[in-house]
């Protein structure tokens, strides 16, 4: 098992955070367009969320059917501790390649 | 209560298809919610609403969730859905393919070939036989009456009758009867020569067709003779005429000389009845007296008027009960008017078979028959060629497809696999040969062709093609697959290279024989009909036809009594023969080819059995047309300055004709004399035999009785509507525009029609069974190029896995002579059988072919030495270099092997 997540892999499952118990697969969907500024079709979130909770970073449960969405019921979605551990790895691997290259970043664009 | 806000059924039905069981709900609902979220909001909330949910089905995600779930199923013994296997099929076959560019390339473009051309075949007899007429509403509802005399073909009907029969019918709702009908038609200035269709009232009705602009022709115009003169013009006339303007309703334009006012425009689509013909204007069919001045007044003569009639089914009317209906009132006619009617029958028959007239069909049909059998060889050659190709490459798969067998893969996953890489290259081909049928539908219908029919392709095209490349898919690959797949677990075990086991490859060599077998029917039979070819168009012909340019006029258009029209063909001959380079103007009714005349029945004065008649064809001639033509007099004398009218009528005979009188009298044709009213006479004297003269497909002569044409005119024997002939002493195709401009001085108003040289006339008789050798010698090209491309893979094939035989014989003190021999007669052999079977083909076909075939024997001695020579020379060609590479087998290569 591949121990890292990869880009999309990591935004989806910070959406799942930050949007706690509200976490399903539209929610998801719009949070990335609306805030990570990625359009991404519906299937596409949940061949992500698949495969994270095969690698037990993430639990899915059904919600009860609603009247809207044509009756349908949710997939709601929750970090695992693999998971967390998983983010708060990204986030520091990305701090670390990040430090001190702001500047540089700077004198490249200018 | 406003209608339910959600996405396309469409979306719904494919997303609940497509995504696995457990996000089904999941996925429906996130779509469906944003939709209706989507669709809430402004400036065209609605469309892009549609578009993002179409874009949730329509991309690659929806089955990467497929396989995801399947993988975190795995394990748990889900089998496969069908579905499943075909996308990993198909996938499977997409990367095979493009990991073998050369193969892909080689397989779709041989299947191309073979499915353009039988899908262009398809779409012509389609055109002929099944697409339906342009722009009329309901063919299936209509029937087309037609008559005959004699128990003869059926065909047209006779005006009066049609007026009887549309009294009577109850099958009929509505009937029409129309006459096509050449006319000379201007809007302004010169006029030129238009297809016209004389038509009652009811036409455009029973049709089926609504005028694009003004109207049609109201009732009124069924009554009274030659009192309304009106047109409607098609859309392409009021288009080339006046620029599409709507203000050309209600002006006038001249038919023949006399001015109609314009009443209405059909619509584009429209394109008539029939598809031997595509009118441009309509009028009523009272006119036809103003139209067709010479041939009297068919509207109140029961006599055979040439009129076709079609009409509309009443409701729950089959054409069955229409066809029976006109039967018993044809026989109701025949008992009230035994005169006229006596003989003549009446029948319905179906709208869309009535477009090809009988004397179209057959030929047609026989025509089609040969190219479908030729296409369906060609068809053959390539299916065993791809299939070789195919059973070549899969051998050097085998190792792979026994491990997937070992593994597990069941055996039906492996010929799945192979048969699903072969749809796909048959699928490719579909449309590559689609688009082949196409293009050359194209280039069919620019000739200049005497049918008017679409050959694009259309539904029915597509299903053919569709359905062929199924079939060509599953022939060509299903058994190579089978036998494959049976013997895969044996072959895990065998090296993918080194020593072999003895093989044979018989199956390859099958196949390279069924080729050659095909290509050597094919070229014999091109062989055969090129023979018959070339001795149709160097027939000895009993004329000369170089140097001649031919034109025709008919002056009774403009209404031209009998002496104005002798005095207008006298003054066209005297200008036309004033152009420089005419040596000599002839005149005659038609150009000498059989279809040129009808035949009439004429009785022998001094037969010994004078009630008989005997059908013959006639044409009225100037005196110098047998000089012009180079027809010898054979016995008596030939036309003279003094066969004028006034002086005793002259005839005469071609040798034919004498012979049929010599036989009945027992007398010389010469001093006999022929009439065509009946045993009692009038007679006219035979005072001279010429020579005979044939063309065409026509290799015996007819007998043929020629008249003067001054004295056939003022006797009322023809002569009105003449070919003029202008002799040189060079190309004479240069002065078809002098020629119009010559006949424009001597009456703007007659136009003058096919205006072509005689050699060029000529040879458009033969334009059919020019067309065929070139068809069929294009396919046997094919043909043989494809048997001996597989002959050269084969050979290659065979001298690359002898290598180490080879070298060891060089080593041994082989000559290098010998071991090419040994392939050479490898090939030989190969070549040999396939021409022994095709061979015994060609003998069962003989048959068939006979029917085509004019002075060759179907068993030709030269067209089988040459066939078997072309075969072997192809063959000899094509294993020349595997050969070479045989006879450099290198020793010390093959040693290192070991």
């Amino acid at each position: 098992m591949r121990d890292y997540l990869n880009d999309f892999e990591q935004l989806v499952l910070l959406s799942v955070l930050r949007l706690g118990s509200d976490a399903y697969g539209g929610a998801i969907r719009r949070d990335l367009e609306d805030t990570a500024r990625r359009s991404v079709t519906v299937a596409s979130i949940y061949v992500a969320l698949s495969r994270l909770e095969q690698q037990g970073r993430c639990r899915s449960w059904m919600s009860d059917p609603t009247p809207v969405r044509g009756g349908k019921a949710k997939k709601h979605y929750a970090l695992e501790p693999d998971g967390v551990r998983a983010l708060r790895d990204a986030k520091s691997a990305l701090e670390r390649m990040w430090s001190g290259v702001g500047d540089t970043l700077d004198a490249v664009e200018s | 209560m406003s209608r339910e806000v959600r996405p396309p059924g469409v979306v719904r039905w494919l997303i609940a298809k497509l995504t696995p069981a457990e996000y089904e709900d999941a996925v429906l609902g996130d779509v469906e919610e944003e939709f209706v979220e989507r669709r809430a909001s402004p400036n065209g909330g609605t469309v892009r609403a549609y578009m993002w949910a179409w874009r949730q089905v329509m991309n690659r995600d929806v089955w990467r969730l497929r396989s995801e779930a399947r993988r975190a199923l795995r394990g748990e013994g889900r089998p496969m859905s069908v579905l499943d296997m075909m996308g990993v099929e198909f996938r499977q076959a997409v990367r095979v393919l493009r990991r073998n560019p050369g193969y892909a390339a080689a397989a779709v473009g041989t299947l191309i070939i073979g499915l353009g051309a039988a899908t262009t075949i398809f779409s012509v007899l389609n055109g002929l036989f099944l697409r339906p007429i342009p722009g009329v509403e309901s063919p299936s509802t209509l029937a087309s009456v037609q008559a005959s005399e004699f128990g003869g073909a059926f065909g047209v009907a006779s005006y009066v009758d049609y007026i009887d029969l549309r009294e009577r019918s109850q099958a009929f709702s509505e009937m029409a009867a129309f006459k096509p009908r050449r006319v000379d038609a201007a809007a302004s200035g010169v006029p030129e020569p238009v297809e016209a269709v004389m038509a009652t009232s009811t036409y455009f009705d029973v049709v089926g067709v609504d005028p694009l602009l003004g109207r049609f022709f109201d009732s009124s115009v069924d009554r009274g003779a030659g009192a309304h003169p009106e047109v409607v013009l098609t859309e392409g006339l009021w288009r080339r005429w006046f620029g599409e303007d709507p203000g050309a309703v209600g002006r006038s334009i001249t038919l023949n000389g006399l001015s109609y006012t314009v009443i209405g425009v059909s619509p584009a689509r429209f394109r008539g009845t029939s598809l031997m013909s595509s009118p441009e204007l309509f009028v009523p069919m009272t006119m036809q007296p103003h139209l067709m001045p010479t041939s009297g007044n068919l509207l109140e003569s029961r006599g055979w008027g040439g009129v076709e009639i079609v009409g509309k089914l009443a409701p729950g009317t089959s054409s069955e009960a229409a066809a029976a209906e006109m039967r018993t009132l044809g026989e109701a006619l025949g008992l009230e008017y035994p005169r006229s009617n006596g003989e003549r029958a009446y029948t319905a028959v179906g709208f869309r078979e009535a477009a090809v007239p009988s004397y179209v069909r057959g030929p047609a049909l026989q025509v089609g028959t040969l190219l479908a059998g030729v296409v369906a060889a060609v068809w053959l050659v390539v299916c065993l060629n791809v299939s070789n190709l195919f059973l070549a490459r899969s051998i050097r798969r085998r190792r792979e497809l026994a491990i997937r067998v070992a593994v597990g893969a069941g055996r039906g996953r492996v010929v799945g696999q192979l048969v699903g890489e072969f749809m796909l290259i048959a699928i490719l081909a579909a449309f590559g040969g689609a688009a082949f049928a196409q293009a050359l539908g194209m280039a069919i219908s620019s000739q200049p062709l005497p049918i008017v029919f679409d050959i694009g392709v259309d539904g029915r095209t597509i299903a053919f093609v569709a359905f062929m490349a199924l079939v060509t898919g599953l022939l060509c690959s299903l058994i190579p697959a089978l036998t494959l797949a049976s013997r895969a677990p044996r072959d895990v075990t065998t090296p993918a290279s080194g020593p072999r086991p003895e093989r044979r490859r018989w199956p390859s060599r099958l196949l390279i024989m069924g080729q050659v077998t095909v290509s050597v029917v094919l070229v014999f039979t091109t062989g055969l009909l090129a023979q018959t070819l070339a001795n149709l168009a160097g027939a000895e012909r009993g004329f000369d036809s170089s140097h001649i340019i031919t034109a025709r006029f008919d002056p009774s258009l403009q209404g031209y009594d009998a002496e104005q029209t002798a005095r207008f063909y006298q003054r066209l001959v005297e200008e036309t023969g004033a152009l420089p380079g005419v040596r000599t103007v002839a005149l005659a009714d038609g150009l000498p080819a059989a279809s040129e005349f009808g035949s009439d029945g004429w009785f022998i004065r001094n037969a010994s059995d004078p009630e008989r008649s005997t059908s013959m064809s006639a044409s009225a001639v100037s005196t110098n047309f047998f000089s012009v033509m180079g027809i010898p007099i054979v016995a008596g004398r030939g036309f003279t300055d003094g066969d004028v009218p006034g002086a005793v009528p002259a005839l005469l005979v071609n040798e034919a004709a004498a012979t049929i009188i010599e036989e009945r009298t027992g007398r010389p044709a010469v001093g006999e004399a022929l009439g065509m009213n009946g045993p009692g006479g009038p007679f006219l004297e035979v005072v001279g035999v010429v020579g005979d003269s044939r063309s065409g497909r026509v290799t015996n002569a007819s007998p043929f009785i020629y008249g003067a044409h001054e004295q056939a005119l003022a006797l009322g024997l023809g002569g009105t509507r003449m070919v003029v002939m202008l002799k040189g002493s060079a190309d004479m195709g240069e002065l078809s525009g002098p020629l119009r401009d010559a006949a424009a001085r001597v009456d703007p108003n007659v136009s003058a029609t096919d205006v072509v040289t005689m050699d060029a006339f000529l040879d458009g008789l033969l334009a059919v069974e020019r067309l065929t050798v070139t068809v069929l010698g294009t396919s046997s090209m094919v043909a043989l190029g494809l048997a001996a491309l597989g002959l050269y893979g084969l050979l290659a094939y065979l001298v690359a896995q002898r290598t180490r035989e080879f070298g060891i014989r060089v080593a041994l003190g082989a000559a290098s002579e010998s071991l090419q021999r040994i392939v050479l007669v490898e090939a030989l052999v190969l070549s040999a059988s396939g021409l022994v079977l095709g061979g015994v083909l060609v003998s069962v076909l003989v048959g068939w072919t006979e029917g085509f075939l004019v002075g060759v024997s179907p068993a030709d001695p030269v067209t089988i030495v040459l066939s078997v020579a072309a075969v072997m020379v192809v063959t000899l060609v094509a294993a020349y270099t595997p050969s070479v590479r045989a006879a450099r087998a290198d020793p010390v290569v093959a040693m290192r092997a070991e």
